[in-house]
């Protein structure tokens, strides 16, 4: 399975691309729509340390995404080098084609979104160039795979994983960031607070994300296989039957969390919450581990 | 069953159910002594779809059985790679 994906190095990389990409997503929506919708005396105390917070793992997870998705493009070109020959005409090649200049357009935005957080990281907002950069890498997967090589629909293929990318980034990019600040401030005086605000805050983000996820995740399944013709017959829908299987655990994880954000508790049982914050989160990069190898699948083989 | 041919092809031509990359595209030929046949760069076919590339083979091949290896790119950046054989035999 691994090996029809592409092989263990580019299933690596493309699980490093995305879960960069959806920890650079994350955060941003973390920063933005969370720790500005915080609420409560722990919300003001702890607002500018996780907006840096924010900042602070947007910037990693660029150098990440700037690493990986080079040496993405270095393993492509390398992929279509005959044996002894030099690599620079085959990366002249790949970058002819359409994913080949997506890669090196998600190499530089990643780059560009690092450098300004990097140099605007005192400030009290995320630079104005690195938002558009971070919407950037929202949008150009969508045309590094299936979504763009659809014969048939390709601009609704297109539009539809973008806005599933996006969604997904932003649900378990931002559930990564609180639950690693939720564990983190667990022992401090005001942690059950802080994590009690931090979870009515994600509720919205949460519910809106998660719907859109399951949502564009159907039609795209309807896209690639035909529903309910492709289903378990192939190891691509076998792989989208376990990622269908898992998200519904992780929803149902969230669910738990979604009743205390919708009774707007003042706090928390914290060390049970971060159990079962982390647990979600862990099923969540399980997700995106299967996605990697999804994404290197043929929707029909 | 390999196919036949009677008498020395001058290109090779593949066609595919999906477009494919064809500056990524090669073809290779390997002759019956396993010496590999010279070729020219993988193009277009004039008049196909993006669905089909080819490759110019230079000079006549010899009579016998030889193996194409084709390589290339899919749509989304897959590589796909296979072989066929064909035969050339002595003219009629």
């Amino acid at each position: 399975m691994i090996d029809a994906a592409g092989g263990i190095l580019v299933v690596t990389l493309r699980f490093l691309v995305l879960a960069a990409t959806t920890g650079v997503l994350g955060a941003w929506v973390f920063g933005r729509l969370v720790v500005g919708r915080l609420i409560g005396d722990a919300g003001d105390r702890h607002r500018h340390s996780l907006h840096h917070f924010s900042v602070r793992v947007a910037i990693w997870c660029t150098a990440v995404l700037l690493l990986s998705a080079a040496a993405r493009l270095f393993a492509q070109a390398a992929a279509f080098a005959e044996p002894g020959d030099p690599l620079w005409p085959s990366a002249l090649s790949v970058l002819q084609t359409r994913w080949g200049w997506a890669l090196a357009a998600q190499a530089l935005a990643a780059g560009i979104a690092g450098v300004t957080l990097l140099f605007g990281r005192r400030r009290q907002a995320w630079p104005r160039v690195s938002e558009v950069c971070v919407a950037g890498l929202a949008v150009l997967p969508a045309f590094l795979g299936h979504a763009a090589a659809a014969g048939e629909w390709r601009a609704f293929s297109v539009l539809v994983d973008i806005a599933h990318l996006t969604a997904a980034g932003s649900w378990v990019g931002a559930l990564g960031l609180l639950t690693t600040a939720a564990v983190r401030d667990r022992r401090k005086v005001d942690g059950s607070a802080l994590c009690a605000a931090l979870i009515v805050a994600f509720h919205p983000v949460a519910v809106v994300a998660a719907s859109t996820v399951f949502v564009t995740g159907l039609v795209t399944a309807w896209l690639r296989m035909g529903v309910p013709v492709g289903i378990a017959s192939s190891s691509y829908s076998g792989l989208f039957v376990a990622k269908l299987l898992l998200v519904g655990v992780t929803a149902a994880l969230g669910a738990g969390h979604s009743r205390q954000a919708r009774r707007r508790v003042q706090a928390v049982e914290v060390n049970s919450t971060s159990r079962t914050l982390v647990s979600e989160t862990l099923l969540a990069v399980l997700v995106l581990a299967i996605t990697a190898v999804l994404a290197g699948t043929d929707p029909i083989g | 069953m390999d196919m036949t041919v009677t008498e020395s092809p001058t290109s090779v031509k593949l066609w595919f159910s999906e477009r494919v990359e064809v500056s990524l595209s090669r073809v290779q030929i390997m002759g019956p002594a396993g010496t590999v046949v010279a070729t020219g760069r993988a193009s277009r076919i004039p008049g196909e779809n993006e669905m089909a590339f080819m490759a110019v083979v230079r000079g006549p091949l010899p009579v016998g059985r030889h193996t194409v290896r084709w390589t290339t790119a899919s749509d989304d950046g897959h590589l796909m790679k296979g072989t066929f054989a064909f035969v050339v035999a002595p003219g009629q």
